[in-house]
């Protein structure tokens, strides 16, 4: 099991677009992975994206990501990747 | 007087009463259910996500909208396969024996509600999202989305958000004059389709269904890109009046029906059909066409949403062969994008689908499916005048590796003692520039040529013809486009072999008498272009089109090639 702690640096936060690419990154792995919003006691299920449009998290907001399997460091290095670039990557290359 | 203004993606001029389509509000009963039918209902519930899934997947990749559209579909991609909405669902529905559907109604209520209530606007906004996924679901279980055509009727200007490419020849069927959409591009299958049965139609207007009332009179003009509610009396009379020079126009053009379109001089040109469904033989037939041109066969997957199968396939070939004998039908062979055909293959997305995986690429790295419709092609072609061509031929490695494979194919239906072609004639379709320009070479071992243009054009000119902002680039009359049509008939003509001409440049009224002087004899049009063809070839007479090439060619730019040609006609027209 991995954690890590990211705080969210994009302008509108963890809307549709970003959620969209987190659960479409996650699902490709085995490990289990939960983002956890400690201010407000909230454990949500990573690869799902009503659960996380839930958590409504703005800029600013401070997150600890868990991964728990086999390819967990995987799945974590390309999830990071994405929120520490803004979720725009994917973006550019549309 | 309201002007929407969209893009024009079949010409033409419609006046009506506007009959809005709005996305539908649903009305679901809690239905109890017995112990002994949970798998059922459970069944009915991953049954209907997987079909959601496909419509969904189907319309990310047939109609090219705006990133933002894509971003948003697959967001509700992502929704459907939500593995709390699983848990959830399927809970329910054990827990407190109901129906799927009020299951379903309950979740998303719940959802909806949690969003419509959050501060930050921002993300209360996605509630549409929610009832966006939970309208497609119910509407596919209740099935009952499709009684509104039964009301359609010839006065009827058809206004909705999107347009299912399945439903535009049964609203034609209802007599429908004219159709606008909220969303939608030129190349998207309904847009092909409304061309080709002479159906105006408008789209790319984001309000319209918000400015448009039930009822009111509506003028849809498919040229200009134009959508007119309640026009003031002047306009109303300008587009009657130009709708009844139209419809006197094709009324006036009837007699060319049965008649072979001949040059002045006596030259004989056949105008042949691009066709991608056999429910246009009958447009075929009514507008007197010479056989088909170019049957696009993508339409087997992408109306079917599977892999068709060779029984099926070759039923098809083998029914519009028979009906158009002793006519030629010439089947170009799929021309997908991997991206197309995500449902069923584990293609990676490509950064540039244009330029990717598609086409005879596709066919040759997918073998079993390139094989599945050469068989069928192969035993088809026995009952009628069949010719086969393949796509996106870039020079003689690609020909030559589809010719292997179409040779073994022929060898084991053989083997098989299944009756088959032996002679079938195989053509290239010239559509990007290396083929053009290695057209000799490809002359010596195919039997026809047939240029794309719509492709040449953009894979010469390096423009993406659905891409509004750099439309302008998008020419037929480049100077560089014209150069390569020129070597690719004179290369034909050095082998002899025919040589034929689809994609729209084909029906450009002034474009024609260029293409007629280089040498071309056959031109494939769209169905409801026919006519109109036919009359331009029978105004010309070919020995004075002889001096059109080098004038054509001592030109440089698209403006100046665009007023010759132009001028020309226009000097020439008798």
């Amino acid at each position: 099991m991995i954690e890590h702690r990211i705080t969210i640096t994009n302008d509108h936060g963890l809307h549709a677009r970003p959620c969209t690419m987190i659960v479409k990154a996650a699902i490709k792995y085995r490990s289990d992975f939960q983002i956890i919003l400690e201010s407000e006691d909230m454990y949500i299920n990573g690869k799902s994206v009503l659960s996380m449009l839930q958590l409504a998290a703005p800029k600013g907001t401070e997150l600890v990501l868990k991964a728990d399997g086999v390819d967990e460091e995987y799945l974590m290095e390309e999830i990071v990747r994405m929120f520490e670039e803004n979720f725009e990557k994917e973006k550019l290359q549309a | 007087m309201r002007i929407l203004t969209g893009i024009g993606v079949s010409p033409g001029v419609a006046i009506g009463k506007a009959f809005v389509r709005e996305p539908q509000k649903f009305n679901v009963q809690c239905r109890h259910i017995e112990t002994h039918t949970i798998e059922d209902e459970k069944n009915r519930f991953f049954d209907s996500i997987k079909k959601t899934v496909q419509d969904i997947e189907h319309l990310i990749t047939t109609l090219s909208f705006s990133i933002e559209d894509q971003e948003i579909l697959e967001t509700h991609k992502m929704i459907l396969l939500d593995p709390e909405l699983e848990i959830n669902v399927l809970g329910e529905i054990e827990a407190e024996l109901v129906c799927l559907e009020f299951a379903l109604y309950n979740y998303f209520t719940g959802v909806i509600d949690v969003f419509d209530n959050m501060e930050n606007e921002y993300f209360s906004q996605r509630a549409i999202d929610f009832k966006e996924v939970a309208h497609r679901l119910l509407n596919y279980l209740s099935g009952e989305t499709d009684a509104y055509i039964e009301e359609l009727s010839g006065e009827h200007i058809l206004l909705m958000e999107e347009m299912p490419p399945s439903k535009v020849t049964e609203f034609a069927a209802h007599d429908v004059p004219g159709i606008c959409a909220v969303k939608g591009s030129k190349t998207s299958h309904s847009a092909i389709i409304a061309r080709s049965i002479g159906i105006p139609m408008v789209i790319g207007i984001p309000n319209l269904l918000k400015k448009a009332v039930e009822g009111e009179t509506v003028i849809v003009d498919g040229r200009n890109g134009l959508v007119i509610f309640s026009p003031d009396e002047d306009t109303l009379k300008k587009y009657k009046k130009y709708r009844w020079r139209q419809i006197k126009h094709k009324d006036d053009l009837k007699y060319l029906t049965g008649k072979p379109a001949i040059t002045r001089d006596g030259v004989r040109i056949k105008i042949l059909n691009n066709i991608e469904f056999p429910k246009e033989l009958d447009l075929i037939k009514q507008n007197g066409a010479d056989g088909v041109g170019l049957f696009r066969t993508e339409f087997l997957y992408i109306d079917k949403k599977e892999l068709p199968d060779e029984t099926f396939q070759y039923n098809i070939y083998r029914e519009i062969a028979e009906k158009l004998h002793p006519n030629p039908l010439v089947i170009r062979t799929f021309d997908l994008g991997g991206d197309k055909l995500s449902g069923f293959l584990n293609i990676k997305q490509e950064r540039n689908p244009n330029l990717g995986c598609r086409g005879i690429r596709l066919s040759l790295q997918y073998t079993d499916i390139f094989r599945i419709q050469l068989r069928a092609i192969l035993r088809a072609a026995v009952s009628g005048n069949i010719s086969v061509m393949f796509p996106m031929i870039t020079g003689l490695d690609d020909y030559r590796a589809a010719m292997k494979i179409l040779r073994k194919v022929r060898a084991e239906l053989v083997a098989e003692g299944i009756e088959c072609s032996e002679s079938l004639s195989v053509g290239v379709m010239i559509e990007v520039p290396s083929a053009a320009i290695l057209a000799d070479q490809l002359a010596k071992e195919c039997d026809f040529f047939s240029i794309g243009t719509n492709d040449l054009i953009q894979y010469t000119l390096a423009v993406d013809r659905d891409a509004d902002n750099v439309a302008r680039y998008y020419s037929g009359y480049h100077p560089a486009v014209l150069h390569l049509i020129e070597i690719t008939v004179n290369s034909a003509k050095k082998a002899n072999i025919p040589v034929s001409i689809c994609g729209e440049m084909a029906s450009e009224r002034d474009f024609i008498p260029f293409l007629i002087g280089l040498g071309i004899r056959q031109l494939s049009v769209s169905p409801s272009m026919t006519l109109i063809t036919k009359e331009q070839v029978m105004k010309l007479d070919s020995n004075a089109l002889a001096g059109i090439i080098p004038e054509v060619k001592s030109r440089g730019s698209i403006t100046e090639e665009q007023e010759y040609l132009k001028q020309w006609r226009t000097e020439h027209e008798y």
